[in-house]
C-alpha cells in the first residue's frame, strides 16, 4: 500500500497518534472526500487541529458526512464497536441507533451555522458488544469552508457517563440517609460555627418545640434543654469545636417536651470539620429519643424491686434455686422460718447441702424440672423436715417453677411453698375416724340400715344388709322409699311398725321374725333378729329409724348384680353432639356424660369437677359471660351463654352452654341440667363473614360491585372518597357514571370478559369523579356467580395511581453529611439488589451482624444466621415489604460464637422507571441490650406472676395509716369485686360472713399488735358473691411495723379453699354420722388399731358393762372378759394381731350386775392397698342364749348315746347269737331277716356315734390317741372290712410308698370309712373307687379317694365341710344320711393338722383328698 | 378252804334284758355263768360263788361299777378276779382301767369279740390258779 509521508505530501495530517496513521493510511480515494491531495483547506486545517487535539473531536464532512476523529475521541467508541471502521465512514452508516437523536442536530448546524450545545446527554450507543447508556457533553460545530459554505460539523464532546453515574449514586446516598434518619427517627443538626445558627429537621424542630425556620439559633434550642443539664451541653459543644478534641460530640442530656412537664431523654452524637487553619468550618449531626431504653431500665429497677420486696414480705416461703446443684440464690424470711433454717447457713448454698432430709422426696422433681422445664405443683406434699431439733413429717402446697435464660434454656427454679402441716395433719386424723367409723358400719357383720321420714326412704344400708338380706345394691336402694323397693314387703308387718317407731319414738324389738323378701332370683324367707331405734336430730325430734338386723336363716347366696341402666340412658345421649350435664347447687358435684369431656379436650373417661370445669373457660368470658349467666340463671331459672374455652392442650375453642335450674319446695336452686355443644366451626364462620366485611368497609381502594348491565350495587368508604359519590347517591345508577366518554367501549369489552368467567387483573386506566377530575386508576375486576355458577355481575377494585405517578424523587444534602449522621447513630445500613440480588453492607452493620467490619458475607450466609424460629418473620417482612412498600422487624442472630442477639430491620422499596421494585435499603439497629432488659423485666415479672398463681393466690396490701387498701386481680376474683369498683376496709368487712367475722377481726387485731405481731392466718367465708355463691377464703399476712411500733404495711394472700373446706365439711357430717350409728347399734362393735390396741367401744358396750370410756380405755376391756377365758383370749387376739387372720371367740363378758354372759366375738382386719392392717373392726354378739339351748341339746344327746347304746347291744347280741345258732339253718327268712336286723342296728349304732362326736367337735372335746403306724396297713384293712360289708363297688388302691403317720387309729379309719362310704353311695351306677397316696413337697401324705359319681356342683363344694348339708341327686331325690359325715371327718383330719379338700365336676364324679403330716424316723 | 363253787364267769347288769344276753352269749360258749341284775348282793354273791372273771357293766343303777371295782380290787379275797368293764361310754375306758379293771369293752360290741375277750380272761384266770 502507498504510504504518505505526513510531512512531506500531507502536512496537516501529520502527528495524531494512532487515529493519525489510521487517517494517513486510509485509501480516502474510495470516499466522496477523495485523494487527501484534493482536500480543501478548511477541511485540511480542522483537522490538523483534531488529531493534534487532546479533546475528543469529531468530524463529519461533506454531504455524506464523512467521518474523522482523534485518539482522545476513540475511546467512546469502545472496544468492539465502530472503531475503526468508522473513520471515513458515512454518518448515517456508522449511527443508526441515534441517527434520529443527531441528524436533525446536524441539519440545524449545517443550515444555520450556529453551534448547538448539550450537557449529560444521554446517547446509549453500540460499543463493548452491547448498546450502552451512555452520557455526553457536547457541542456541534459548523466548519465554513474557502466558498463561505458550510461543509462539515465539527464535534466537541466530552463522554460524561462517569459523572452521571457518580451523581445519581450521589442521589441514592441521599435518599439512604433520608431513609436512614427517619428509620432511626433522628433528629438532624447542621451547626455553622461561625455564625452560632444551625439547620435541623422537622423532627428535631419537633422535639424542641421550634419554630419551622431555616435557620435556628443555637441558643433557642438550648432553651429546650432541662436546666440541670444546660452547662454540660454547652461544654461539650466548645469542646467539640476545639481541634484538639478531634471533633467528636457525644453527649446523652433531657429535653421537656413542648407543652408539658415531661421530660424527654436524648443522645446527641456529631463531628465538627475544621479547616486547614484549625477552624471549625461545619459541626453537624443526629439526636436520637433513648426514652424508650431509659424508661425500660427504670422499668426494670422498679419490677425488680417489687419482686424483692414482696418475695420478701410475702407469707408464703419462696426461695430460687440456681443451677444442678440448686444453688440458694434467694431465700425470703417465711422460708427460712418455716425450715428453721438461718440465712448465713442457706443462702449461697446447695439446698440438698443444707436440707439433707428433703433430697429423696423432692430431688428428682427438681432435676425433672430442668430437664423438662415443665412446673410441678405439689399439694399436701409430704415431706420429713429436720426443724427445732427433731425430725418432723411436715405437709407442703407449692410449685416448683422452671427459670429460664433469654436463650430458653433452663437455669433455675422457683419454689413458693405454704406450708399446710397442721390442716393436713386435722384432715387424716379425721380421715382416718370418718374411715375406721365408716368401715365398722358398712363392714359391720350386723346387718343394718337407716331410714328417713314416714315413707321409709333408704339413706343408708350396710354391705351385710344390701347382700345377705336385700340383695340389692346400694344405688339401687338409696334415696327411694321402702315399699319401692319392696313392694312384698305391703301387707307384712314390718312398715306399719317401722312407721309405728316414727311416730312414737319407742324402739321396736323382735325376733325369727319371717320376712319375705323378693330380690333377683325370686321371693326368699328370711327369719331375722331386728330393732327398730329412733334416730333423734338436733330438735329431738324423730328423724328416722335406724334398723339393726341380724340373719338368722342360713347364708343367702350371693346374686349378681343388676346391670346400670344409666349406662343405657348415656348411650342415648351420646348419640346426639351434645354434651349432658347435671350440676348439685348445694355441693357442686358434676355429673357429665363422657362428650363433655371431650368437648373440653380431655379424655372421653376423665370425670371433670366443676372448678376444673371452670378453669378451662377463657378467663377474660368466665368473668365477663359466664359468671353473669350463672347469676342470672340462678334467678331466672335459665343458662345460657357462649363463650371461649382455652382445652389444656389444645386451640381455644368456642362453646354454648344452656341450662335449667331444678328449685326445691322453697324456691332455693338445688340442681341445674343441661347440655353443652361445641359452637367453634359456627363462630370461625361468622368471623369470617364478618373480617370481611369490614376489610371492604376499610380498604383504602374503592370497591365496588355491580351486576352485568352495569348497575352499581355495593359501594364503599374508599369509592366515596376516590369518586366523590356518596353510596346512597350511586347505588342503583350505572357504573358508566365514571367512565370517561372517550373510554366508554372498555365497559363493552369488561363485560365480554366477565360473561366468560375471565378476571380483569390491574388494567390500568382512567376513571372520571364526580366533578369531572380524571384519575389514574388500577382496576381489577372479578366476576360474580350465583350458586348455579352463572355470572350475574362483577366486584371491582380500583385503585387511584394518580399520586404514585406523581411521586418525585428527592435529592438531598452531601456525602459527608450521610458519613456522619450513619456513624454518629448506631445503625448499620443494608442494600440489595432485587434484579440483580447484589447486597451491600455498612461496616456497622457487619459488626452487629458479629462480623469482621471488612467482612463480605454472602446474602444466604446472612440469612443463615437468624435464628431458625426467626425465619418465618424476617421471611413475612420481606413480602409484606415487597407488597408495601415497606420492611419492619425484629428477630434473633446467632452470631458465629453462638451468642444470641436481637435486632431491628427496616428497609425501603426503591422502584425502577418501569415502577418494577428494584431495591431494598435499609438500616439495621442492635436490640440486644434493649431485649435483654425486657426479658429481665418480664422474668422479674413472671416470677412474681408465678407467686401469685401458685395455687392461684391473691394478694393484698394495706396501708393502717391511710386505710388504703390494694389488690391485685385474683383477689377481686375471689371476692367478687369487679376491677372498677374501689377497695375499702367498709368493702372488705361487708364481704365477710357475719359468723366468720369476729375470729378475723380478732385475728387481723392480733397481727397488727405490736405486742403481739403475730401472723395473721384465718378462714373465713365470702358473701355477696354472684348467685350467693359460698366461698371459703384462706387469708394469711404479716404486719410490718416502724421502729416506734406502729403498724405501717399489713399485707399478705388470699386462698381459695372452697372445695378443701367443703370436702372437709362433708367429711365431718360423715364421720359423725357413721360415728353415730355405731354408737346406737345395740351388739357390742369395737375397733382396734393395727397393734391391737382396742380403740373405740358403742355405747352398747358402756351399758353393758357399766364402765366409763376412761376405766375402758385403761385396759378395763379385759377386766370383763371371764378369768377362765382370759387366757385363750389374749392368744388368739395376738394370734389375730400378728398374723391378720380373722379372731373369732366364744368368751364370757361380765354384765354390770355381775352375771357372766357368753358373747361370741368376731373381728376381721382392714387393710389398704399394699395388705397392710389399718384398723380391726370387732363385733360381739350376746350367745348366752344360744350356748345355753347348745349345752341343752348336748347334754341330751350324750344322754341319749348312752341309753340308746344298751338296747342296740342287747339286739345285736342276740341277733348275733341267733345267727351264730342257725346258721345252718335252712330257714331261709329266717337268716335273712336276722342279717338284715344286724346291718340296720350296725347302722343305727354308726349314727348314734357321729352324732356323740359331733357334740364332742362342738365342744372342742374331740381326744386323739395318737400311735405310730404306717397308713397303707390301714387303707388295706379298711378296704377288707368295706368289702365286706359291701359288693356293689370294688376299692382299688395303688400304694406308691409306705407312708408313716403318727395319729388316732380309730378316727382315721373312721375317716376313710366315710370317704369310702360317701363314694359307694354317690356313685350308684359306677362300680369302682379309687384310692390313691402321693406325698406332697412339705413331708405329707395325700390320700385321694376317687368316685365316677353324681360330682357336687362347684356352688356346693363349699358347703360340703358343713354341718347337714347334704349334696342333692338330679331329681332332687334327697340320698340317706344325716349329710354330718364331712363335717366330722374334716374335724379329724383338721386335729391331725392336716387339710381336707374336694375336686368334683357335676355327673364326672368327686376326688376326696386329705393330707396328714408324715411321721419322721 | 371253803368249798364254794367255782364259776367261769359272773355277769352283773342293772339291764335284765342285756344280764340275760350276755349269759346265754357266754353260755353259748360253754362257760359256767352266773348273773346279777343288782350289786347289792354282790358281796353275800361272793360268798357262795368264786367267779374266774367277773364281767360288770360301769353305770348300775344305784351303785357305780368302778367303785365296785376298786372295792374288789381292795379286798384280799377277790383282788386277784380278773375284772371286764362294759359301758355305753366309749371314752370311760381310761376311768375303768384307773379303777383296776383288767378289761374294758365298749357298747355296742360284736358277739365274737365279747367272746374272744371273755374267754381270754377265764382261761388266763385257769392258768394262774
Amino acid at each position: 500500500m502507498y504510504r504518505l509521508s505526513p510531512q512531506k505530501d500531507y502536512p496537516f495530517l501529520s502527528g495524531g497518534g494512532e487515529m493519525g496513521i489510521l487517517t494517513r493510511e486510509k485509501d480516502w480515494a474510495e470516499t466522496s472526500v477523495g485523494n487527501p491531495s484534493g482536500w480543501p483547506q478548511s477541511l485540511r486545517t480542522t483537522l490538523s487541529i483534531l488529531l493534534n487535539s487532546r479533546f475528543p473531536m469529531f468530524l463529519w464532512w461533506g454531504k455524506d458526512l464523512i467521518q474523522f476523529y482523534n485518539d482522545a475521541y476513540r475511546p467512546s467508541l469502545g472496544l468492539q464497536g465502530k472503531h475503526p471502521q468508522a473513520l471515513g465512514q458515512k454518518g448515517a452508516d456508522c449511527w443508526p441507533e441515534i441517527w434520529p437523536v443527531i441528524k436533525p442536530l446536524i441539519d440545524q448546524v449545517l443550515q444555520t451555522g450556529e453551534a448547538t450545545w448539550s450537557e449529560d446527554q444521554l446517547i446509549p450507543i453500540y460499543r463493548n458488544g452491547t448498546i450502552e447508556d451512555v452520557y455526553w457533553t457536547f457541542s456541534y460545530s459548523p466548519v465554513i469552508d474557502e466558498e463561505n459554505t458550510i461543509n462539515g460539523v465539527l464535534v466537541v464532546c466530552n463522554e460524561t457517563t462517569d459523572k452521571v453515574k457518580a451523581a445519581k449514586k450521589m442521589t441514592e446516598d441521599s435518599q439512604q440517609l433520608e431513609f436512614t434518619i427517619d428509620a432511626a427517627e433522628l433528629g438532624t443538626w447542621d451547626l455553622n460555627p461561625a455564625t452560632n445558627r444551625f439547620v435541623g429537621n422537622d423532627r428535631l424542630k419537633q422535639w424542641f418545640g421550634l419554630q419551622p425556620a431555616d435557620n435556628i439559633d443555637l441558643k433557642d434550642a438550648l432553651d429546650a434543654i432541662i436546666p440541670e443539664d444546660v452547662e454540660r451541653v454547652t461544654d461539650a459543644i466548645s469542646n467539640a469545636l476545639r481541634p484538639s478534641s478531634g471533633g467528636n460530640f457525644d453527649i446523652e442530656y433531657s429535653i421537656t417536651r413542648p407543652g408539658t412537664s415531661q421530660v424527654r431523654t436524648v443522645l446527641a452524637k456529631g463531628k465538627a470539620l475544621f479547616n486547614e487553619d484549625g477552624n471549625p468550618y461545619k459541626f453537624s449531626g443526629i439526636i436520637q429519643d433513648v426514652n424508650e431504653r431509659r424508661n425500660i431500665e427504670l422499668a426494670l429497677r422498679r419490677s425488680d424491686e417489687k419482686f424483692r420486696n414482696i418475695v420478701s414480705q410475702a407469707p408464703i416461703g419462696i426461695i430460687i434455686l440456681q443451677g444442678k446443684d440448686f444453688i440458694v440464690e434467694m431465700s425470703n424470711e417465711t422460708y427460712l422460718q418455716i425450715v428453721d433454717r438461718k440465712k448465713e447457713d442457706f443462702v449461697g448454698k446447695s439446698l440438698f447441702y443444707s436440707m439433707p432430709e428433703v433430697e429423696d422426696k423432692v430431688g428428682h422433681i427438681l432435676n425433672n424440672i430442668l430437664l423438662t422445664g415443665e412446673p410441678y405443683y405439689g399439694i399436701e406434699f409430704e415431706v420429713p423436715l429436720n426443724r427445732h431439733g427433731r425430725q418432723e413429717t411436715t405437709y407442703f402446697n407449692f410449685v416448683y417453677h422452671p427459670l429460664k435464660d433469654p436463650d430458653n434454656s433452663i437455669s433455675g427454679v422457683i419454689v413458693i411453698a405454704t406450708e399446710v402441716t397442721g390442716q393436713v395433719r386435722a384432715k387424716h386424723e379425721l380421715l382416718e375416724s370418718e374411715k375406721q367409723f365408716r368401715n365398722l358400719v358398712t363392714q359391720s357383720p350386723v346387718a343394718m340400715a337407716i331410714f328417713r321420714g314416714k315413707e321409709l326412704v333408704v339413706e343408708l344400708a350396710n354391705e351385710t344388709l344390701l347382700k345377705d338380706i336385700w340383695r340389692r345394691t346400694l344405688e339401687e336402694v338409696q334415696g327411694r322409699p321402702l315399699l319401692e323397693i319392696f313392694p312384698e314387703l305391703e301387707g307384712q308387718e314390718f312398715p306399719a311398725l317401722m312407721k309405728e317407731v316414727i311416730v312414737s319414738g319407742i324402739p321396736y324389738k323382735a325376733k325369727e321374725a319371717l320376712a319375705i323378701v323378693d330380690g333377683p332370683g325370686g321371693m326368699k324367707n328370711f327369719y331375722l333378729d331386728y330393732e327398730y331405734a329412733p334416730l333423734l336430730d338436733k330438735e329431738k325430734t324423730v328423724s328416722g329409724i335406724m334398723v339393726t338386723v341380724n340373719d338368722v336363716t342360713e347364708k343367702v347366696e350371693i346374686r349378681q348384680q343388676i346391670k346400670d341402666a344409666a349406662d343405657r340412658l348415656l348411650l342415648a345421649t351420646e348419640g346426639t353432639q351434645l354434651a349432658t350435664w347435671d350440676l348439685n347447687l348445694i355441693t357442686y358435684e358434676v355429673i357429665h356424660s363422657p362428650r363433655m369431656a371431650v368437648i373440653f379436650g380431655q379424655d372421653p373417661s376423665t370425670r371433670l369437677t366443676y372448678a376444673s370445669l371452670r378453669k378451662i373457660i377463657h378467663p377474660g368470658d368466665r368473668i365477663a359471660i359466664v359468671e353473669p349467666a350463672f347469676a342470672k340463671a340462678l334467678e331466672t331459672g335459665t343458662y345460657f351463654y357462649e363463650a371461649r374455652i382455652l382445652p389444656h392442650d389444645g386451640p381455644m375453642r368456642w362453646i354454648r352452654t344452656s341450662g335449667k335450674v331444678v328449685f326445691d319446695n322453697n324456691q332455693n336452686p338445688v340442681r341445674m341440667l343441661g347440655t353443652v355443644a361445641d359452637i367453634t366451626e359456627q363462630k370461625i364462620s361468622e368471623e369470617k363473614s364478618a373480617r370481611l366485611a369490614s376489610i371492604v368497609r376499610h380498604s383504602d381502594d374503592a370497591i365496588i360491585s355491580k351486576l352485568l348491565d352495569g348497575t352499581i350495587t355495593s359501594w364503599n368508604d374508599a369509592a366515596e372518597r376516590i369518586f366523590g359519590y356518596k353510596a346512597e347517591d350511586i347505588i342503583g345508577k350505572s357504573i358508566t357514571l365514571l367512565i370517561p366518554p372517550d373510554k366508554l367501549h372498555e365497559e363493552a369489552e369488561i363485560v365480554e370478559q366477565l360473561r366468560q368467567g375471565n378476571l380483569i387483573d390491574h388494567f390500568v386506566t382512567q376513571r372520571m369523579t364526580k366533578d369531572g377530575r380524571l384519575l389514574d386508576i388500577s382496576l381489577t375486576t372479578s366476576p360474580v356467580k350465583n350458586s348455579e355458577g352463572h355470572v350475574i355481575g362483577a366486584s371491582k377494585i380500583a385503585r387511584d395511581i394518580s399520586r404514585q405517578k406523581q411521586h418525585e424523587r428527592i435529592i438531598a444534602e452531601s456525602n459527608e453529611q450521610l458519613n456522619i449522621v450513619i456513624n454518629a447513630s448506631d445503625l448499620g445500613t443494608w442494600e440489595i439488589n432485587l434484579q440483580t440480588g447484589e447486597i451491600a453492607h455498612s461496616p456497622r452493620y457487619l459488626e452487629i451482624v458479629g462480623l469482621d467490619r471488612n467482612a463480605a458475607p454472602t446474602h444466604e450466609e446472612l440469612l443463615a444466621s437468624i435464628h431458625p424460629d426467626d425465619r418465618a418473620i424476617r421471611d413475612e417482612a420481606f413480602k409484606t415489604g415487597l407488597e408495601t412498600g415497606l420492611m419492619h422487624y425484629s428477630s434473633r442472630l446467632i452470631w458465629k460464637d453462638g451468642s444470641v442477639h436481637w435486632v431491628e430491620a427496616t428497609g425501603k422499596l426503591f422502584y425502577d422507571d418501569k415502577q418494577q421494585p428494584l431495591k431494598f435499603i435499609g438500616t439495621l439497629r442492635d436490640l440486644t441490650a434493649q431485649k435483654q432488659y425486657q426479658q429481665m423485666i418480664e422474668e422479674s415479672e413472671s416470677r412474681l406472676r408465678i407467686a401469685a398463681l401458685s395455687s392461684e393466690l391473691g394478694t393484698w396490701d394495706y396501708t393502717p395509716e391511710t386505710d388504703v387498701m390494694i389488690w391485685d386481680n385474683a383477689s377481686r376474683d375471689l371476692f367478687g369485686v369487679p376491677p372498677e369498683e374501689m377497695i375499702t376496709t367498709e368493702l372488705f368487712f361487708s364481704r365477710i360472713h357475719p359468723d366468720d367475722m369476729p375470729t378475723a377481726l380478732e385475728k387481723m387485731k392480733r397481727a397488727l399488735d405490736p405486742e403481739i405481731a403475730e401472723n395473721y392466718d384465718a378462714e373465713y367465708r365470702v358473701i355477696g358473691l354472684p348467685g350467693d355463691k359460698l366461698r371459703w377464703i384462706h387469708a394469711k399476712g404479716k404486719a410490718q411495723f416502724t421502729e416506734d411500733k406502729k403498724p405501717y404495711r399489713f399485707s399478705g394472700t388470699v386462698l381459695d379453699i372452697t372445695e378443701k373446706k367443703l370436702a372437709l365439711e362433708e367429711l365431718e357430717r360423715n364421720e359423725q354420722r357413721y360415728r353415730f350409728l355405731a354408737n346406737s347399734m345395740p351388739q357390742f362393735v369395737w375397733t382396734g388399731g393395727p397393734d391391737g390396741i382396742l380403740n373405740y367401744f358403742n355405747n352398747a358396750v358402756y351399758e353393758y358393762t357399766g364402765l366409763t370410756p376412761d376405766e375402758m380405755s385403761a385396759g378395763g376391756w379385759l377386766s370383763v372378759i371371764h378369768p377362765d377365758d382370759r387366757q385363750e383370749n389374749i392368744q388368739k387376739w395376738t394370734h389375730s394381731v400378728n398374723t391378720g387372720e380373722a379372731f373369732l371367740l366364744e368368751h364370757r363378758f361380765r354384765r354390770n350386775d355381775g352375771v357372766y354372759r357368753w358373747q361370741l366375738s368376731r373381728a376381721t382386719a382392714q387393710k389398704d392397698e399394699d395388705g397392710n392392717i389399718n384398723m380391726w373392726v370387732g363385733t360381739s354378739t350376746d350367745i348366752d342364749d344360744i350356748k345355753k339351748h347348745e349345752q341343752q341339746k348336748n347334754d341330751f344327746i350324750k344322754m341319749a348315746n348312752h341309753e340308746l347304746k344298751t338296747p342296740v347291744t342287747t339286739i345285736k347280741g342276740y341277733v348275733q347269737l341267733l345267727m351264730k345258732t342257725h346258721a345252718n339253718s335252712e330257714d331261709t327268712l329266717l337268716t335273712n331277716s336276722l342279717a338284715t336286723v344286724d346291718k340296720q342296728v350296725t347302722k343305727l349304732t354308726n349314727l348314734v356315734s357321729d352324732l356323740l362326736d359331733v357334740t364332742k367337735i362342738e365342744r372342742g372335746s374331740l381326744p386323739l390317741n395318737k400311735e405310730s403306724f404306717v397308713l397303707n396297713d390301714l387303707i388295706n384293712d379298711t378296704i377288707m372290712d368295706m368289702g365286706a360289708a359291701s359288693k356293689s363297688h370294688r376299692i382299688i388302691f395303688e400304694p406308691t410308698f409306705d407312708a408313716p403317720v403318727n395319729a388316732d387309729r380309730e378316727r382315721i379309719s373312721q375317716v376313710l370309712l366315710n370317704l369310702f362310704t360317701n363314694a359307694f353311695k354317690y356313685s350308684p351306677k359306677a362300680d369302682e373307687v379309687l384310692v390313691k397316696l402321693e406325698k406332697s413337697d412339705n413331708n405329707r401324705v395325700i390320700v385321694s379317694v376317687s368316685d365316677y359319681g353324681i360330682g357336687i356342683a362347684e356352688e356346693d363344694q363349699g358347703k360340703i365341710f358343713e354341718r347337714f348339708y347334704r349334696v342333692s341327686g338330679k331329681d332332687e331325690k334327697t340320698f340317706p344320711g344325716f349329710g354330718i359325715g364331712l363335717f366330722i371327718v374334716n374335724e379329724i383330719i383338721s386335729l391331725h393338722e392336716g387339710k381336707l379338700w374336694v375336686k368334683s365336676e357335676k355327673d364326672k364324679g368327686s376326688t376326696f383328698y386329705f393330707s396328714l403330716p408324715i411321721q419322721s424316723k | 378252804m371253803t368249798n364254794k363253787q367255782i364259776i367261769d364267769v359272773l355277769v352283773i347288769d342293772d339291764d335284765p334284758d342285756l344280764c340275760l344276753l350276755m349269759e346265754s352269749l357266754l353260755k353259748f360258749a360253754k362257760h359256767d355263768v352266773q348273773r346279777m341284775t343288782n350289786p347289792v348282793f354282790l358281796e353275800e354273791k361272793l360268798l357262795q360263788v368264786t367267779p374266774r372273771v367277773i364281767l360288770m357293766d360301769m353305770l348300775l343303777s344305784g351303785s357305780d361299777g368302778r367303785e365296785i371295782c376298786t372295792a374288789l380290787k381292795a379286798n384280799e379275797p377277790t383282788k386277784d378276779i380278773p375284772v371286764m368293764m362294759i359301758s355305753a361310754h366309749p371314752d370311760a375306758e381310761i376311768s375303768c382301767r384307773n379303777a383296776g379293771a383288767d378289761e374294758f369293752l365298749g357298747k355296742p360290741f360284736d358277739m365274737d369279740i365279747f367272746l374272744d375277750r371273755v374267754g381270754a380272761l377265764v382261761e388266763q384266770r385257769k392258768k394262774d390258779l
